[in-house]
């Protein structure tokens, strides 16, 4: 008995439970194992159970492409459950019934978790919302009669164009670390993004104009945009490279507290400039979205001396 | 025999005097400048470190009598601007600003004949009326007196200066009367000044000074500094030293800023239609006001309708090159649009309420930053309108409670319309512009 997981050619991961050993795997028809890929030799490797039966042993069958294990060509060799072989640009993983469920297991399920995201009609759903929220932020943004339709088309393809670059490059990042390009979830996770960002964006605007003159309103707008970005480069590392937990969260850390030292020290040295003129908020939206009421004008006008003190203050801080 | 005949002379003489002709005006002109010309200088800042002329202007010297009767064995004693052995020159502040701005980079020199130049002492400064009062060693030269009585307006006056290096020059012109609606007193001169006769005197027929040059917009359309500013000046105590210069220009400008929030306070607060809203008249006369608004008759566009109303002083207090004070400007802005929905109106509002600047410019050499208060306000009127309101303050370096202020209020619960009511001054001490900020937010106007 063995239990084999099969990765390749875009497609869903799939297990194999095979009762019977030995088996021979390849691309041939009349192969216990039938592997869809032109780059697998119609007969490429042969798995038996070892003589002990606490592993198996697998014999390369003088494939085209080899059979790699560890990096290395192999043309026969010793298979433990968790070992991975690549045949050609398959990879398989053999595992025994009873292989327990280690922590990298949870990692696997995020990445068949964002493996599953794969389906064109989410392609199609996200883009058409992305377009949409741009569309009605850019009416609302208007004054003139009526933007003309091309601006419209414009602004939309740019940044269509854009999220499918950027999916593109993730691609890339896979195909050389894991031998797949794994477009359409990459691609669907970048147009998320996307999406949340702008949301995020117009919901946090609405909020700070109900509370104008907040202090540090952008840098909390900063470390949240920071933090989503963190999290996207974490998933899109799950799923175009090779790299474990460990290195994984390690730089994204480093992304992570890298910029916020920046922001810091950008935000320190900041702190004396000059204003030359005077920073108010001047946000304004419907009333629609204005939940509160306002101070009386004796209370606003009572926090004015405090005012004066601070603008000497400001005067004296240089002398 | 001969006493007769003088007598014709002078009957002669003054049968020809009255008729009023470019000739007459040119002798005159004539013999105002040959009678004068001696007591009248060129005034230079030089730059230190670069052995340069800064800037250029005018002076001249004044007569004693300006004051009160001092004689010769008075001065010492009494606390006024004239000194045994020196000279008392009459010029314009802004001539010899960069001097005061920096005085170790920058020192003060009066030409006298042949170019030959003197160091001068500055003794006292009235910046708001933007004169100034040098002394230098005696010259000899006699002082220049100041008339008693303003000419009439339509009268000949002649100006003398160093227009632009170009050795000193006459200028005749025509006296207009103090300038309506400016918040210093100001005659309106029309002649042609030029830069580099600032601080230089004006003349009436008799030889009389009647104003100091001080500006010119261009166009025969010049300005004086009256000549009862310079004698209050003159008459006001000396600096005791110049390290009292600072205090002595932070009280002229605390003072100055007080002075006009006081008449605003007393002024006409009625108010008058703007929109569906209300905004202040010419509250005092040295507003001077005016009004804009979208043509309705030209409906090419769905841009929102808007009407506007800007009173604002006409002229500045000049600091340095980088720097103006004195500054007072309102604005009401209403804006309506029934064809936009909520958020495309509030759009448009916004880029409107974000585009208010303050008064008047400087660098951090003088000015601190700015610091705002905001939050909504509810209004305390009828209505109960609820407005966005900002309110900010910036203090300057050289002059302990001074400042610049910026206010901006705008309705924010109506869908389709909006009202903004503003002002920014600049140089106001802050009791009386609380005072303000309190009449004028309370004012009638939504």
């Amino acid at each position: 008995m063995v239990v084999l997981e099969i990765f390749g050619g875009g497609k869903h991961p799939k297990f194999e439970r095979i009762p019977d050993l030995p088996i021979s795997i390849g691309r041939a028809l009349d192969n216990d194992l039938i592997i869809d890929d032109p780059y697998v030799d119609p007969h490429h490797l042969r798995l038996e159970l070892n003589s002990d039966h606490s592993g198996w042993i697998v014999s390369d069958l003088s494939s085209t492409n080899h059979t790699v294990k560890n990096r290395q060509n192999i043309e026969i060799t010793d298979v433990k459950s968790g070992d991975e072989l690549l045949l050609g640009k398959t990879r398989i993983r053999v595992y025994s019934e009873n292989h327990a469920v280690a922590p990298t297991l949870s990692l696997r399920d995020l990445e068949h978790w964002l493996l599953g995201f794969d389906a064109i009609r989410w392609v199609v759903l996200l883009m058409t919302a992305l377009a949409g929220t741009v569309c009605l932020q850019m009416y609302l943004e208007s004054t003139e009669d009526a933007i003309k339709p091309d601006v419209y088309a414009t602004t939309v393809i740019t940044i269509l164009a854009s999220v499918i670059l950027v999916g593109g490059i993730w691609a890339l990042i896979s195909r050389i670390m894991k031998g797949e390009p794994r477009f359409t979830p990459l691609l669907n996770l970048t147009l998320v993004q996307s999406m949340v960002v702008l949301l995020l964006t117009l919901l946090l605007n609405v909020i700070f104009f109900n509370i104008p003159g907040t202090p540090g309103r952008e840098i909390l707008e900063n470390i949240i945009s920071l933090v989503l970005f963190v999290v996207y480069v974490y998933l899109g590392m799950v799923l175009t490279t090779r790299l474990g937990i460990l290195p994984r969260i390690l730089f994204c850390g480093v992304i992570l507290f890298g910029t916020l030292g920046f922001m810091a020290i950008a935000k320190y040295s900041k702190e004396d400039r000059f204003v030359r003129f005077p920073n108010y908020d001047a946000a304004l939206y419907s009333p629609h979205f204005l939940v509160r009421s306002g101070a009386s004008e004796e209370e606003f006008r009572s926090r004015l001396p405090a005012l004066f003190e601070r603008a000497s203050k400001v005067v004296n801080v240089d002398k | 025999m001969p006493d007769s005949f003088l007598k014709v002379l002078v009957c002669f003489y003054i049968l020809i005097l009255p008729g009023v002709s470019s000739g007459q005006s040119a002798d005159t002109a004539q013999i105002l400048f040959s009678g004068n010309h001696q007591s009248i200088f060129q005034i230079r800042v030089m730059d230190n470190a670069a052995n340069n002329k800064a800037s250029t202007g005018t002076g001249f010297i004044l007569s004693r009598d300006t004051a009160v009767q001092v004689t010769d064995a008075d001065v010492e004693m009494s606390d006024t601007v004239f000194k045994v052995g020196k000279d008392l020159i009459a010029t314009n502040y802004h001539v010899i600003a960069s001097a005061i701005d920096a005085p170790e980079n920058y020192r003060v020199e009066v030409l006298l004949d042949n170019e030959m130049p003197t160091q001068a002492k500055i003794v006292n400064v009235d910046i708001v009326n933007d004169l100034a009062l040098l002394q230098i060693e005696k010259t000899g030269r006699k002082g220049l007196p100041i008339a008693n009585i303003s000419p009439k307006k339509g009268d000949t006056v002649y100006s003398i200066g160093f227009p632009f290096d170009l050795g000193i020059t006459v200028i005749s012109g025509t006296y207009n009367g103090l300038a309506p609606h400016s918040v210093n007193k100001r005659v309106h001169f029309s002649g042609s000044l030029n830069p580099g006769m600032s601080g230089g005197p004006a003349f009436n027929a008799k030889g009389e000074i009647i104003g100091v040059n001080v500006s010119t917009a261009g166009n025969q359309l010049s300005f004086l500094v009256p000549a009862d500013s310079l004698s209050e000046l003159v008459k006001s105590p000396p600096l005791d030293s110049i390290d009292e210069l600072s205090d002595r220009l932070a009280e002229q400008l605390h003072g100055n800023g007080s002075r006009l929030l006081n008449q605003l306070m007393d002024g006409d607060w009625s108010t008058i239609p703007l929109g569906d809203a209300h905004a202040l008249g010419e509250v005092t006369e040295f507003l001077r006001c005016w009004g804009n608004s979208k043509n309705t008759d030209d409906e090419t566009d769905k841009q929102p309708y808007f009407a506007t109303r800007t009173c604002q002083t006409d002229h500045n207090i000049f600091i340095n090159n980088q720097l103006t004070t004195g500054k007072i400007e309102l604005q009401f802005y209403w804006l309506e649009a029934e064809a936009l929905n909520s958020p495309r109106f509030y759009s448009h509002y916004q880029r409107v309420f974000r585009g208010y600047r303050p008064a008047n410019d400087g660098t951090e050499k003088d000015l601190a930053s700015w610091v705002c208060e905001q939050d909504f306000v509810q209004l305390s009127n009828a209505n109960e309108g609820l407005t966005k309101s900002v309110f900010c303050v910036r203090g300057y370096r050289k002059f302990t409670g001074l400042y610049d202020v910026f206010f901006l209020q705008g309705s924010v619960d109506r869908n389709h319309a909006a009202y903004m009511t503003h002002f920014t001054m600049a140089g106001v001490p802050m009791d009386e512009i609380l005072a303000f900020t309190g009449k004028f937010m309370g004012s009638a106007l939504w």
